[in-house]
């Protein structure tokens, strides 16, 4: 009980505390990192959980974030059309990616998502008149909540927290219920869960459409953090990003996404100041992570409280 | 009695290799049948065409009268008919609890659920440990799998396909690498607590076979070449023949 | 605007909390540094004595990459000449690299303003990266000399945040076809362009304009970015006939296309004509010799323009040879800086001051006499018609015309 207060507790009081001391610069930051860290978090599930490798998760993600840009430009900035409008475009595009992709084997489920990944990338490239093409789409109103603007770096901080802790409940909700626990057995024993009577397709299929409404509704709030929405956000490159997050993070803890996405962002944000390489830094980051900590950082915290815990006991 | 399970003509090739050529038995309802044969007489390949693994050539294979042919493995056995495998495909990392309500949420058609999901996996996990129980292997309930020994995870890898209630249960090889006791406590469990379970059990342990089965059949390189009781079967000059010249003298 | 009094009220609170707690060491350093930040705002006797931070955002690495290094060095150049110093202000330069990838210049431009905290942002090459960052800038009202050409930063894209001391693409586009229509009325024209925002713009407003003045327009070609072959391209233009060409590729394609242009015999047999972008001094008649020769182009930089002899002599001086388009913005850019910080008294982050300053007298620079258009702050510029001809060493555009004194449409076109 007293694990639980303390795991709701210290979250709220350090997004409390940097909504009221942090800079613009500094929340927009955190808002974005919050943002991918939903993104990977649903990433997680399908990888961590499914064992489904994807490389066209940022399809889902940057899909939303076209979907809510346009949306938003032609009826407002109100946040339930933007995340509605996110979260509907993540589950459709999971869904088609579903049907054509989750009936084939592994190799050919990470092939094929990223060719679909990069199909959404073409869409989101040519189709000039509606995406703006290699041009992004700017020029976004401001979220609205009913008769409050949230045009402020602050609002869009404790938005993006807001829907961090509730997608992070749904996930956990999700991978503690019975379809989550089917989920992991289907990537255990799959020919074992079929023998019980379990359709993989359809375990494969909600997982994948869950994890498309989580990452739509990260991708909706995304371009209002930049401003700004491009084809980069939708390259399959993005989605190799994605799952270097994860890994550093740890794979199969759902929190330890946040910790990832945290990491590439700091590294990609503050160390670009000082050399263009870097990415070797977060490559080099990614190599020690897979050599000495191979459940990423989140197990090594998992460890180190655990090693305290009995020094303490 | 009633046939639970009737093969016509089954057949079943990998190129030119005939795995399966014109296997037709029945098995009753409630009943025990032994099926035995030397390695590569189509047992396995027989189960996996049985449970919609594989798809057969030719010939037909009715379940409670009806034609399951073209059927996918969960149709299967939403339709009552479970297997096991002939290693324990069991979670290793699940306690034997967790195994069990695995199958009896999907059974109870909570499989996939979401919202409610805590009630109907807390009505599982009682049904489990019920089962574990009749087993007499409640103490074990909470041992990750990983931690059990090889006969006690044989036995919950038969009681996560008995908790699909099935009406036809498969067991490939149940009792490899089991001790003599252990093989006849795992059988025992089976026909005591689950006497409404007609069973198909593959055993190279004549004994087991010969000890448990109400009928046996005999298969040699994918046809069958004998069937019957026990006894009748150990007379038959076929089956003592293919015996004979299997175990090479 | 919060004042100094607030801010330090606030970081003396949080000193406090600060030893209870490392954690909240980090965030009193954020305070403690938007406090010193905001502090100089309010006391401008204080600001001159402090540098004056410029930022900018430039394409140092791909597709890019050559052009942003000589902006840069344009930029460094001025620099260098005043002593590093506006006004007698030092002036600290902060250069990132945006790729020429719009989602970095974004994150890079963020950067400058919210952690380097720069008092003026510049640069961009590439438009899309000029477009995203509109918003931004607006958003942190950051002052900015926004230097990318794409024509709706001159019209739906303007911000009073911004001002544009460059060309739009409009400028270069119409100017060719009135130049067209002037020479060979009734030419039958065909384009060919590299299928981006920039090519689609320079293209659009050539045939626009030239079809006002009547002339006929043939096929348009389009080819994507980073084409290697031009063959079927230069095939397909020969068996159109037409009376001459206008085109517009990019950076290295410009290079490649210039040169099949003469090895496929097309140079001297077919009147060729293009942005001026596409003849860049520096960075492409260079690599592609006499094959350009006779080629008629619109631009607002030119290395024989009256205007811009002083900076062409020094550039060349500083061992670099003749300069190009984005060598002279950077120069350009950074002489309506140093205006801007002359003209309001060493502290040109007072906007409203400063964009008075600059919109009640033009700014004489390398690209000639700079008055601004109010109405966007975009820049009103002399347009060269060059010819490609010999010179000792190579070849070199010259003016062979100008419209001078050329405001872009704005925000009503």
């Amino acid at each position: 009980m007293k694990r639980n207060i303390a795991m709701v507790a210290l979250p709220a009081a350090a997004a409390a505390a940097a909504a009221l001391l942090a800079d613009d610069f500094v929340l927009r930051f955190l808002a974005e990192i919050l943002l991918f860290g939903i993104a990977v978090m649903s990433l997680d599930i399908l990888i961590g959980f499914g064992g489904l490798m994807s490389l066209g998760h940022a399809a889902l993600f940057g899909g939303a974030a076209y979907a809510a840009a346009i949306a938003a430009r032609q009826w407002g900035g109100d946040v339930a059309l933007v995340l509605g409008s996110g979260i509907a475009t993540g589950m459709v595009l999971a869904a088609l990616m579903g049907v054509v992709v989750l009936r084939s084997g592994h190799l050919f489920l990470l092939i094929l998502t990223l060719l679909m990944g990069q199909m959404v990338w073409e869409v989101a490239f040519h189709w000039r008149e509606v995406t703006g093409g290699a041009d992004g789409l700017r020029g976004l109103p401001a979220l609205s909540l009913g008769p409050w603007t949230l045009s402020t770096a602050r609002a869009l901080f404790l938005l993006a927290a807001l829907l961090a802790a509730v997608a992070f409940v749904v996930g956990r909700s999700f991978v503690a219920a019975p379809i989550g626990r089917a989920l992991v057995g289907t990537r255990e024993e799959p020919i074992r869960m079929a023998a019980l009577g379990y359709s993989l397709f359809a375990v494969r299929f909600r997982a994948l459409v869950l994890a498309g409404a989580l990452a739509g509704a990260a991708g909706a709030l995304f371009p209002f953090v930049n401003l700004y929405v491009g084809p980069q956000s939708v390259h399959w490159t993005q989605s190799a990003a994605m799952v270097i997050m994860l890994v550093i993070g740890g794979i199969g803890s759902l929190w330890g996404a946040f910790i990832g996405s945290a990491v590439y962002l700091g590294i990609q944000t503050y160390l670009s100041a000082y050399t263009d390489r870097w990415q070797l830094c977060v490559g080099l980051v990614f190599v020690l992570t897979v050599l000495l900590l191979p459940n990423g950082i989140a197990s090594g915290l998992r460890i180190l409280r655990d090693r305290l815990r009995r020094r303490g006991a | 009695m009633t046939a639970i399970l009737e093969l016509r003509g089954v057949g079943k090739r990998f190129g030119a290799f005939s795995a399966l050529r014109d296997v037709a038995f029945d098995v009753g309802e409630r009943e025990t049948v032994g099926l035995i044969g030397p390695n590569g007489a189509g047992k396995t390949t027989l189960f996996n065409v049985i449970t919609g693994f594989l798809r057969p050539d030719e010939g037909s294979i009715r379940l409670a009268g009806q034609s399951i042919d073209g059927m996918a493995p969960a149709q299967r056995v939403a339709r009552g008919l479970a297997r096991t495998f002939q290693t324990a495909m069991v979670f290793p990392g699940l306690t034997a609890r967790e195994n069990i309500a695995m199958a009896v949420r999907q059974h109870a058609g909570d499989g996939l659920r979401w919202f409610g999901g805590a009630r109907a996996a807390s009505a599982a996990a009682e049904i489990a440990v019920r089962l574990l129980g009749d087993a007499g292997l409640a103490h074990r309930a909470e041992t990750p799998l990983r931690d059990m020994s090889h006969g006690e995870r044989r036995i919950v890898d038969a009681l996560m396909s008995l908790a699909l209630s099935p009406r036809l249960l498969l067991l490939d090889e149940p009792t490899a690498g089991l001790t003599r006791a252990e093989s006849d406590r795992l059988l025992g469990i089976l026909r005591r607590n689950h006497a409404d379970t007609a069973l198909l059990l593959v055993a190279h342990d004549i004994d087991i076979v010969f000890g448990h089965c109400d009928r046996v059949v005999v298969m040699e390189l994918g046809r069958v070449i004998g069937s019957g009781t026990p006894a009748e079967v150990r007379e038959d000059a076929e089956v003592r023949r293919a015996y004979l010249g299997s175990t090479g003298g | 605007m919060p004042n100094a009094t607030d801010h330090e009220g606030r970081a003396s609170s949080a000193s406090a909390r600060a030893a209870a707690s490392a954690a909240a060491t980090r965030r009193l350093l954020l305070v403690g540094a938007t406090a010193g930040a905001l502090a100089p705002l309010a006391t401008p006797a204080l600001a001159q004595a402090r540098p004056l931070r410029i930022g900018m955002v430039t394409s140092l690495s791909g597709p890019f990459a050559a052009l942003g290094e000589s902006m840069r060095a344009g930029m460094r150049l001025l620099l260098a000449q005043s002593g590093e110093r506006f006004a007698d202000r030092p002036v600290e330069l902060i250069v990132e690299d945006d790729q020429a990838r719009p989602d970095d210049g974004v994150r890079k431009a963020r950067k400058l303003i919210g952690q380097d905290r720069v008092d003026l942002l510049c640069g961009v090459i590439h438009s899309g990266v000029a477009l995203a960052l509109r918003d931004v800038v607006t958003e942190a009202q950051m002052p900015t000399f926004l230097l990318g050409s794409a024509n709706d930063l001159a019209r739906k894209a303007v911000s009073p945040y911004i001002l544009r001391p460059t060309k739009t693409n409009w400028m270069l586009g119409s100017t060719a076809a009135r130049r067209s229509h002037e020479t060979h009325p009734g030419a039958r024209v065909v384009t060919a362009a590299s299928d981006y925002a920039a090519g689609r713009e320079f293209v659009g407003d050539f045939v626009q304009t030239y079809q006002e003045f009547g002339g006929r327009i043939g096929r348009q070609f389009w080819t994507p970015l980073g084409s290697a072959d031009f063959g079927p391209l230069l095939t397909a233009i020969a068996a159109e006939r037409p009376d001459s060409v206008y085109v517009f590729f990019a950076g290295s394609d410009a290079v490649r296309f210039l040169r099949q242009w003469k090895e496929y015999r097309l140079a001297g047999r077919i009147r060729l004509t293009g942005t001026g972008a596409c003849f860049d001094q520096e960075d492409v008649l260079p690599a592609v010799g006499d094959a350009a020769l006779g080629a008629v182009n619109t631009f607002h930089q030119s290395p024989t323009a009256p205007a811009s002899a002083a900076f062409v002599e020094a550039y060349r001086t500083s061992g670099k040879g003749l300069p190009g388009e984005f060598s002279t913005t950077g120069y350009a850019c950074g002489q309506v800086l140093r205006a801007a910080t002359e003209r309001t008294g060493g502290d040109p982050t007072d906007w409203a001051r400063t964009r008075q300053a600059l919109f009640d007298a033009p700014v004489d620079t390398a690209f000639g006499r700079m008055p601004f258009d109010p109405r966007n702050g975009q820049a009103i510029l002399d347009i060269h018609v060059h010819e490609v001809r010999s010179a000792p060493g190579g070849v070199i555009n010259t003016v062979v015309h100008t419209y001078p004194q050329l405001r872009d449409p704005g925000p009503n076109a």
